[in-house]
This record gives C-alpha cells, sequence and structure tokens, in this order.
C-alpha cells in the first residue's frame, strides 16, 4: 500500500511537472509550424485562409507577446501578397490593411523587442507595393502616374530600411559594448545577437532590392538611375561574398548581375554571370540564372543567341521557374517583332509560341504572373498596330480590361473585328464588335454604346442576334432623348425606323413599333401613333397594351379635333370600326368565349361611337348588348363601365324604361355595383351634351332612389360619393335649389375636397341674385388659395373670380385681374383658357369705354 | 503780405484733404417687414387679395443669377424688368416678394430691388424663413 | 559808454503776423479733425451699384453701420467699429443698440457686393427681430 501510494504520489508529481512543460514546448514550436502552415496556404493562393486564421489568433487576449509579434508579421505578410495577387481594384484596401495590422502593433508595443522585425515587414510591405507599380508602369503606354506612385513608394520603403538599419547597428552596438547585455540569458525575450546579425543581412539584401527597383523607375539616361544602382552593387557586394551556404548569398550574386545589366554594363554583367554560374548553383537559382542569360542576350540585341538558349529547357531537376517562362515570352515576342519585319510566316509561328506561353503560365504560376505576362503581350500587340493574330488581339484585349484600362481594350477588339473582317469571319466579327459595345454599355456611355450596337447590327444583318444588338442601341438611344434635346430625340426617331426598315418581321420589330407608338404619342402626334400601333402584329405579347394605346390616342385625336371644331364623324366611325372586327375576328361572328382583346375592344369600339358619332348609339349598344352577354368572367370594373355605356345609350336613343330596367337588374346585385355603375355614368355624363346629360341626371337620380334603402350598408366614403352624385344629378336636371342645399352641406362636410367645392362654386356663379354671387366669389377666392398655382383648377378660379367682378360691375378689377394674370403666366392655363380669359377682358374693356 | 498767403496756402490744403477721393455712397432704403414681426396690423385688402403676390425668386447657378417669377424662369434681367413694369401698370402698390437663394451675391438682389425701385413698385419685402 | 535805454520805448512792440498765422493753424486744425471725426474710418470695399439711391443725408439719427467683409477672416465676415462678430453677438448687439435710447436706430449694411445672400440674410433677421425697420443698403452710384 505504502508504495503504491508513492509510486502514485510520484506519477502525479510527474505527471504535473511535465505537463506544463509541454504547453511550453507546444507554444514554443507552434511559431514555427504556424509559419510553415501559412507559408503552404499562401504557396496555394489561399490568402483568405491565412488571414482568417492569423486573426482568429490574435483576438485571443491570452497570446504571449512573442506569438503576437510572429502573427502581426505573418499576416502583413499575408495581406500584401493577397494584394499582389489580386485585380488592380482591389489593391489598395489590402496594402492599407497590411500597413495598418502593423502600425497598430508599433503603438501597441513599443518597447517590445521584436518590433524591428514588425517594422521590417511593414517596409517590406511597403516596397512590394512600390515593386508592382514599378513593374506595371514599365508594361503600360501612359505610365507618368504608375511611375509616380512607384517612386513614392520606393522612396519611402528605402527611407524605412535606412531607418531600421540604423536602429539594427545601434543595438548590436550596445550588444557588444562591455557592460551591455550580452546572452540570451540576461534577457530571455530579447533578440540573440545572431539573430541581429542576420536581421541586418536581410536588411541590407532589401534595401539593394529597394535601390534597384528606384534606379528602374528612371530612363536610361538619368543619372538617378545610375546613382540608384550603382548604390545597390556596392550594397550586395559584401553579400555577395558569403558563404553560399547562406541563402542571402546566392540571391544577391543573381541580383547583382540584374543590376549590372540594368546599368547597360554587358561585360561585367557577363562576367558576373559566368562566375555564379560554375560556382554550381542550386536549381532555382539555375533557373534565374539562365532568364538572365536571355535577357542579357535580348539587351544586347543578340536575338539568335537567346534563341540558342531556349534549348536548353525549361526546367532542372523538374523544377520550373516563373521567372524563366516569362523570359521565354520576352524572348517569343521580340523574336516576332524582328520577324514580321520581313517573313510573315515565321512571325505567325512565333506568334503562336507566344500566346501558348501565356497559356502555359496562366496554367502554372498564379495571378500575379499571368498578369504580367499578358500585360506584356498587350502591350506588344498595341506597340504594332498593323500586326498580331486574332486569337492574341482577343488576349491583349481581355487582360486590358481586367486590368481596368478599357480603352486600350476596346482598341484592340476593333482591331480584332477588322482582323475578322479582312478573313471574311463576319459572325466572329459581329461577336467582337457585340463585345466591345458591351463595355461601352457597362461603362454607360451612351453614344459610343449605341455607335457601337449600330454598327454591329448593320454590318451583319442576317446574323440572327443582330436585331438585338439594335434593339440595344435603340435602348442607350432612349436614354439619350430622355434628356429631352431634339438631336438626341431624332436619332433614336431615325434608329427605330431605321430598324423597322432592315427586320421587318422579327418579334424585336414588335417591340420598336411599340416604342414608336410611344414616342408618337409623347409627342402628340396622334396619327402616326396609330399607325404605329396597328401594326404591331397580333402575335406580340404586347397586343392588349398597343390595343389600349391605340384606343387611348384615337381618343385624345378626336378630343383635340372636336376643340378645334373639325369633323369626326367619318375617324371615328373607322376606328371604331377597326375595333370591331377585332372583336368579330377573321370570320366576322362574335366570339363564344370574349379575351380580354376583344373586351377592351368592344368598350373603346363603343366609346368612340357614342362619344364622337352623332347616331353611333344604336351600334354601340348592340355591340354593349352582346358582350355583356358574352363575357361572363369580366372584371367587375369592365362590367360596371360596360354597363355604364349601355345605359348611357339607351338613354340617348331616348328608351328610358329600358335603361331603368338596367338599372334596376344592377340594383338587384349588391349595392356596391350599383354606386360602380352610378359613378360610371356620372363620368359618362360629364362628356356628354347636354340634352342627353339631362336624362341621364333623371337616371341617375331613379338609381339613387333605388339604393336609398341600401344606404346604410354601405361605407362611410361609398355614402360620400353617393351625396356628391346626388348633388351633381339634381343640378343637371334642372332642380337647383335642392342641389344647392345639398352642396351646401357637402361642402361643409369636406371643406378640404377641391371637386365638391368646385362643383358647389359652379353652381352658385350660375345664379343670378346678387347675394348668390357675392357667396360664389368667396367661393371662388377661397378655392384659388387652397390651389397650387398655375394649376388648371387656380386658372379656372381665377377666370370665375374675374367674371363674378364683371358681373358684379366691377370691370376695372376684372380686367386688372387678368392683365397680371397675362403678365405673369403668359401661357395662361392653355389655348382654351387663354381665349376665354381674353374674351372676358375684351368684354371688361368694352365694359369701361361705355 | 507774406501772412495771407500762407493762410490762403493752408486753406487750399484744408480744402484738398477734406475732399477724399471715394465715390460717393448713396444709401437704398428698405422696409423690412416679415411675416410674423410684431404690430402687422395691415388690413387685408380684398381687391389686392384677388391680384396674385409677386414672387420674384433670385438663383444664382454657373456663374450666373437666374431668375423666376412666380415659378417662371427668366433668364435675362431685362425680362424681369419687363414682367415687373407689366404688372406695375396694373397696379403700383404690388406687393413684391423677394426669395433669395443663399448663394446669391449681394450685387444681383440689389439691381433687383433697384428695378422694382426705378419702375415704381415701392413694397418690397424679403422672404425669409423664420427659425424658431 | 553806451548804456541802452529801456525808458526811452513806451509800448512793447511785438509782431502780429505770427499770431495770426497761429490763429489760422490752430482754426484748421480743429475743423479738420472734427470733420474726419464725424465721418467714420470706412473700410474699403467693392459696393454694388444701384441707380435709385440716395444721398447720404447726415440727419439726426442714429446709425450703426454693418461692414460684410469679401472674405471671411477667422469664420467671421461681419464687422462693426472695427471688430469682427459672428451671428449671435451681432444679433446682441444689435438689440442692445435699438434698445438703448428712445431714438430710431438705422442699420446701414455696407457689403462687398460679391457677397453671398447667407451672409445678409442673419443681419436682416437680427434687425427684424430687435425691431428695427430702418435698414439700408449702401451703394453707389451707377448701373
Amino acid at each position: 500500500m505504502n508504495i503504491r501510494s508513492s509510486l502514485r504520489c510520484l506519477l502525479v508529481v510527474g505527471l504535473v511537472s511535465v505537463w506544463p512543460a509541454t504547453i511550453v514546448a507546444t507554444y514554443a514550436n507552434d511559431g514555427s509550424t504556424d509559419q510553415r502552415f501559412l507559408a503552404g496556404l499562401r504557396r496555394r493562393g489561399l490568402f483568405e485562409l491565412a488571414g482568417r486564421y492569423c486573426r482568429d489568433r490574435l483576438d485571443r487576449a491570452d497570446l504571449p507577446r512573442r506569438r503576437r509579434a510572429e502573427l502581426v508579421i505573418e499576416l502583413s505578410r499575408t495581406l500584401a501578397e493577397q494584394a499582389v495577387n489580386s485585380a488592380p481594384e482591389e489593391r489598395p484596401p489590402l496594402w492599407e490593411q497590411a500597413r495598418q495590422v502593423t502600425d497598430q502593433f508599433v503603438r501597441q508595443y513599443p518597447g517590445d523587442p521584436r518590433l524591428l522585425l514588425v517594422r521590417f515587414q511593414d517596409a517590406l510591405g511597403v516596397l512590394a507595393r512600390g515593386e508592382l507599380a514599378r513593374q506595371e508602369a514599365q508594361l503600360v503606354a501612359d505610365n507618368r502616374q504608375l511611375t509616380e506612385t512607384a517612386r513614392t513608394h520606393l522612396r519611402a520603403a528605402i527611407q524605412e530600411l535606412r531607418k531600421l538599419a540604423d536602429d539594427v547597428s545601434e543595438q548590436l552596438r550596445e550588444r557588444s559594448r562591455p557592460g551591455g547585455p550580452k546572452t540570451v540569458r540576461d534577457q530571455p525575450d530579447q533578440l540573440a545577437a545572431y539573430e541581429l546579425a542576420s536581421l541586418e543581412k536581410n536588411l541590407q539584401y532589401q534595401l539593394a532590392r529597394a535601390l534597384r527597383n528606384q534606379g528602374e523607375c528612371y530612363g536610361s539616361d538619368s543619372p538617378d538611375r545610375a546613382n540608384s544602382l550603382n548604390q545597390a552593387v556596392e550594397i550586395l557586394d559584401p553579400l555577395s561574398k558569403l558563404d553560399s551556404i547562406d541563402p542571402l548569398a546566392w540571391k544577391s550574386r543573381i541580383d547583382q548581375v540584374i543590376c549590372y545589366r540594368l546599368l547597360a554594363d554587358y561585360p561585367t554583367a557577363r562576367q558576373k554571370l559566368e562566375a555564379l554560374l560554375q560556382q554550381k548553383p542550386p536549381p532555382a537559382i539555375a533557373l534565374r540564372a539562365r532568364a538572365e542569360k536571355i535577357r542579357l542576350a535580348l539587351a544586347t540585341g543578340q536575338l539568335p543567341e537567346a534563341i540558342a538558349i531556349l534549348s536548353s529547357g525549361r526546367q532542372i531537376d523538374g523544377i520550373t521557374s516563373a521567372d524563366l517562362d516569362y523570359a521565354w515570352l520576352e524572348t517569343y515576342l521580340a523574336a516576332w517583332r524582328a520577324a514580321s519585319a520581313d517573313d510573315a510566316q515565321q512571325a505567325t509561328q512565333w506568334q503562336t509560341k507566344a500566346t501558348e506561353m501565356v497559356r502555359l503560365i496562366e496554367r502554372r504560376h498564379g495571378l500575379y504572373w499571368t498578369r504580367r505576362a499578358e500585360m506584356l503581350l498587350a502591350g506588344y500587340v498595341r506597340g504594332s498596330p498593323d500586326r498580331g493574330d486574332l486569337a492574341m488581339l482577343i488576349r491583349a484585349a481581355e487582360s486590358s480590361f481586367r486590368s481596368g484600362r478599357p480603352d486600350d481594350a476596346l482598341a484592340a477588339y476593333d482591331r480584332a473585328r477588322g482582323l475578322a473582317e479582312k478573313n471574311g469571319e463576319a459572325d466572329r466579327a459581329f461577336q467582337l464588335g457585340y463585345v466591345a459595345a458591351t463595355i461601352e454599355h457597362h461603362r454607360n456611355r451612351h453614344q459610343q454604346a449605341l455607335a457601337r450596337y449600330r454598327q454591329s447590327a448593320l454590318a451583319a444583318p442576317n446574323n440572327p442576334k443582330a436585331p438585338e444588338a439594335h434593339l440595344l442601341a435603340i435602348h442607350h438611344a432612349a436614354q439619350l432623348a430622355r434628356k429631352q434635346s431634339s438631336g438626341h430625340l431624332d436619332q433614336y426617331t431615325a434608329l427605330l425606323q431605321e430598324h423597322l426598315q432592315t427586320w421587318p418581321d422579327t418579334p424585336s420589330a414588335n417591340k420598336v413599333r411599340w416604342r414608336l407608338g410611344r414616342l408618337r404619342q409623347h409627342l402628340g402626334d396622334w396619327q402616326n401613333a396609330i399607325a404605329a400601333y396597328r401594326a404591331v402584329s397580333p402575335n406580340d405579347p404586347e397586343y392588349v397594351r398597343a390595343v389600349e394605346a391605340a384606343g387611348e390616342c384615337y381618343r385624345a385625336w378626336l378630343d383635340q379635333r372636336k376643340a378645334a371644331g373639325q369633323p369626326t364623324e367619318k375617324i371615328a366611325a373607322e376606328a371604331a370600326g377597326w375595333f370591331e372586327s377585332l372583336v368579330l375576328g377573321p370570320e366576322g361572328r362574335l366570339p363564344e368565349r370574349w379575351s380580354p382583346l376583344a373586351r377592351q375592344a368592344a368598350l373603346t369600339a363603343a366609346r368612340l361611337r357614342l362619344d364622337y358619332t352623332p347616331s353611333g348609339y344604336a351600334p354601340a349598344e348592340r355591340l354593349l348588348a352582346a358582350a355583356l352577354q358574352g363575357a361572363t368572367d369580366a372584371p367587375p370594373d369592365w362590367t360596371s363601365a360596360a354597363r355604364a355605356l349601355l345605359v348611357f345609350s339607351l338613354a340617348g336613343q331616348g328608351r328610358r324604361g329600358e335603361a331603368a330596367e338596367v338599372l334596376k337588374s344592377i340594383s338587384a346585385g349588391p349595392p356596391e355595383q350599383l354606386l360602380d355603375m352610378l359613378e360610371g355614368l356620372q363620368r359618362v355624363a360629364a362628356a356628354a351634351r347636354p340634352e342627353v346629360r339631362a336624362e341621364l341626371a333623371a337616371l341617375q337620380l331613379h338609381a339613387l332612389e333605388l339604393l336609398r334603402p341600401h344606404q346604410d350598408r354601405l361605407s362611410p366614403a361609398a355614402g360620400q360619393s353617393l351625396g356628391r352624385i346626388q348633388a351633381q344629378a339634381l343640378a343637371d336636371a334642372g332642380r337647383s335649389d335642392e342641389a344647392l342645399r345639398q352642396y351646401e352641406v357637402l361642402a361643409k362636410a369636406s371643406p378640404r375636397d377641391p371637386q365638391i367645392q368646385e362643383a358647389y362654386a359652379q353652381l352658385l356663379s350660375g345664379r343670378t341674385d346678387r347675394t348668390s354671387l357675392g357667396v360664389a366669389l368667396a367661393r371662388w377666392r377661397e378655392l384659388e388659395k387652397k390651389s397650387a398655382p398655375g394649376s388648371a383648377r387656380w386658372f379656372r378660379a381665377k377666370y370665375a373670380v374675374a367674371s363674378l367682378h364683371y358681373r358684379l360691375g366691377d370691370h376695372q378689377q376684372a380686367a386688372r385681374i387678368i392683365t397680371l394674370l397675362e403678365v405673369l403666366h403668359p401661357e395662361m392655363g392653355g389655348p382654351k383658357m387663354k381665349a376665354q380669359l381674353l374674351g372676358l377682358l375684351d368684354r371688361c374693356r368694352a365694359a369701361e369705354k361705355r | 503780405m507774406t501772412p495771407m498767403i500762407d493762410v490762403i496756402f493752408l486753406l487750399l490744403i484744408f480744402f484738398v484733404c477734406t475732399a477724399g477721393f471715394q465715390a460717393a455712397e448713396e444709401i437704398l432704403p428698405t422696409n423690412l417687414s416679415l411675416p410674423g414681426s410684431v404690430s402687422s396690423n395691415v388690413e387685408i385688402d380684398l381687391e389686392l387679395e384677388d391680384l396674385e403676390e409677386i414672387v420674384v425668386k433670385i438663383l444664382y447657378a454657373d456663374g450666373r443669377p437666374h431668375w423666376q417669377i412666380n415659378q417662371r424662369d427668366y433668364n435675362r434681367l431685362a425680362e424681369v424688368r419687363a414682367v415687373l413694369s407689366a404688372a406695375a401698370r396694373v397696379r403700383i402698390d404690388l406687393p413684391v416678394i423677394l426669395d433669395v437663394e443663399p448663394n446669391v451675391p449681394l450685387e444681383n438682389l440689389i439691381d433687383v430691388y433697384d428695378l422694382c425701385r426705378r419702375i415704381g413698385l415701392e413694397r418690397v419685402q424679403f422672404a425669409a424663413s423664420v427659425e424658431p | 559808454m553806451r548804456v541802452a535805454t529801456h525808458l526811452t520805448r513806451g509800448s512793447v512792440g511785438f509782431n502780429m503776423t505770427p499770431m495770426i498765422d497761429v490763429v489760422f493753424l490752430l482754426i484748421i486744425f480743429f475743423l479738420v479733425s472734427s470733420h474726419l471725426a464725424r465721418q467714420e474710418i470706412q473700410l474699403e470695399l467693392d459696393l454694388p451699384d444701384a441707380s435709385s439711391g440716395r444721398r447720404i443725408e447726415e440727419e439726426d439719427v442714429r446709425r450703426v453701420v454693418v461692414n460684410v467683409l469679401p472674405d471671411a477672416q477667422l469664420d467671421r465676415q461681419i464687422m462693426v467699429g472695427g471688430t469682427l462678430l459672428d451671428g449671435p453677438e451681432l444679433a446682441r448687439m444689435i438689440r442692445y443698440e435699438s434698445q438703448k435710447s428712445d431714438r430710431p436706430l438705422e442699420v446701414r449694411i455696407r457689403s462687398d457686393r460679391r457677397v453671398p445672400y447667407r451672409v445678409i440674410e442673419p443681419i436682416l433677421l437680427a434687425c427684424a427681430r430687435a425691431g428695427v425697420w430702418n435698414v439700408t443698403f449702401a451703394v453707389v452710384a451707377g448701373g
């Protein structure tokens, strides 16, 4: 027992002592596993995941400081790499975030020993941004802004790096001072001396890299270039002499070769390159060395030599290098440019190889290299305006569009289209033109999009998508025409007519006809609008609306003619005939099943006959009776409208008894229906001639009598409208005293209802005694105050006030009112109103003279 | 004799100094009466009520002033003058309300005000949104 | 030895002419200084022009001259008597001035012609609120 308990104790003690050690160990090892994990994610392009991983860990409050620093560095690095691999418009926020993360750490823990590392990562981020800007600037035509951006960032990076180098050397000096902290044991969290030394070397390398990039930002004969590059070479010198085990050694040797090449000091560059190759570099470096050899050859203009190097292959020990592939692409493009001057066949061969290479880079090496390759290609294509095959041009166009340069893309698409047309591929040409037009469409540049769509459509009229393209052009023209300038309106009309001429039978033609009809209707050109609407084919889904719109146009036109005093009978008869033909169909029989179209057409035909022809009551009545009988599943508002018209037609023929019958049949149903019918009758009566109106008023009163027993079943709003109808009917029927009493009640009940107030005032003005006229004047004055100035009602109120003044004998005041109105509102509410007002003015002036 | 010359010299200097070189300043009086101001015991003249009040709105855009009289646009001061003269012929004591946009320079406001005074419309008021 | 005999001279003969000069100088000095003091030192401003302006009559009326500068200095554009004021301060000053005495107060607005109306409107509002109805605009003849 004793031994067992003591063994147990020992076990527990052992575990307890081992456990924290394992934790510490995991924490200690976690750093490097994290870094490897994140590096792997970054290599696969899973930047979002890596970023989230870092942020999750950083959110933990109990993180030891050392790990926090490491994670901040990793996060900043991930963000920077993500920015490098994104599209140009997505980059700026990522760069900002990368800086923010490091800035936050610097602000929160200014005394942390790892501060130098965090600041180093920050500077590296800025350097990466500058380098990317520099690379893009070298490949783009209009690169002033990009070069400036590059220079700014590189300058900032160089400054930061120099400051860091100073800080690091100061820390190193402190370590080596007698009496300063010597070993790690004294300050366990500080960076060890060897760590500082390696940081210093790294700093120098990156500084050289920044200086090299800065040199590349300047032109080849600028002294700044030579200055920066020479500085870079100087800094790289001690690094290149390091032992080959140090990874920086090889990289700095290659970089030195690059610097000499950029300085145009080709002999020294070659010499250094040879020396490097003799020292048997590792495969990655060897590949880069090969790329440098190619570039040297291209720089010295020795194209055959460069091509010869290509034959030594793309890989060493199964490893490929993106840099080398890029150098291969450069060679192909240079060869193409040289060959296309004299040998066309060779040129096409090189071209194909170059396009292939771009595709390979896209497959193998990720977004960053793909973009560089595409931009290089686009640059070459742009630089040689009369060369290039179709695939290359399309690729160049796409890459330009993706990197946010739509104008270059459009130029490339245009050239591609020209080429396709020359080769006779009309469909291809159409497609390319369409894509180019879509770019303009998305940029909302209506005029350009319009021109492009139209051009594509007219160049290939037999292409099945051509009518669509033309329709899109029309859509853009409509957008422009909305601005109401006459030039754009003409253009729109011309486009519509062009469409109809070129493609008269396609479904889009009906849409165009509909648009044309709408346009003409908007402009008040009724006849042409009607012609357009009637031309819409019956198969179009919009046919019903077109017929409706045609009906509206007819009514507006006939109203206009009536107001001008022109005869309306013939046109109305013809129109009604057409609508009836729609109802009767090709066989000339009444349909058994009434479609919405037939119902609509019947109603319109009846209305036209009733309103605009003197003897239209009988045929309208027949049609309406048939329609009401046949259309059993019609919506209720149609039925009530039809019934109202039927009653009207019967009343117009003097068959009051039958009209009353119809009324009774309606009143047998729910009271709401009777109310609807009454309101329909009201609307119809408002447009009718006076004698018919009297008949209708009698009928309305009859209907009201029928409704009275059910009045309490109606809603208050319905009761109100009923009161209104009754008052109006009484007035129409000539029982003006009763009407007046009714109106008084109504007006007091609803002081805000303009229609009631106006009707009341109208009725009062119809009387002849001075008291009524005085009351009328007061009412009209109120109405004028409450109406919006410039509205039709306001003008009517003004006219009424002036005419009342005239009738009460105050001619001067009436004249004054009208003159002031003319001065302030020259159009005076429309030609009808104007005529009335001016007529009154003349009468006032005549009265004054007397 | 010499003292007299001194005296005349001094008087000359005095008059030169006090003459001044500034252009003669004049003043434009206004009758400030804003809606809701104290003591508005003005009787409502019904006849004047029938004639609508003239609201001249002065706007400023693209470096040029624009005018609106009762919601009708005018682009030239001459047109505004024609309208106001015609209105003044109807009745000379019509009230004119000036509604000025905040960004209108003072000289445009003075132009319109001066115009009204020249035509003879004396009752010019400034519209203001009186905030509590 | 000849001794100058003062006793032979009767009256003290002193020269009057310098006295006349001194008197005239004093008169002129006082005239000029009072004239200048009456006219306040006016700020140089580009006043708007109008053709229906009235001549300035130096009536017996209390006057407050509100100058409006063309550009804002320290966020303020209104200057009265050499001091820059902002909205509330101006309202307070006008109210104080109007209540100080029974005599009617005239507020003269001397503003540069380019000043936008949004700077002038508070002045008019402040005058209306304080009950000052005699507001004039300073203009130059022309237009």
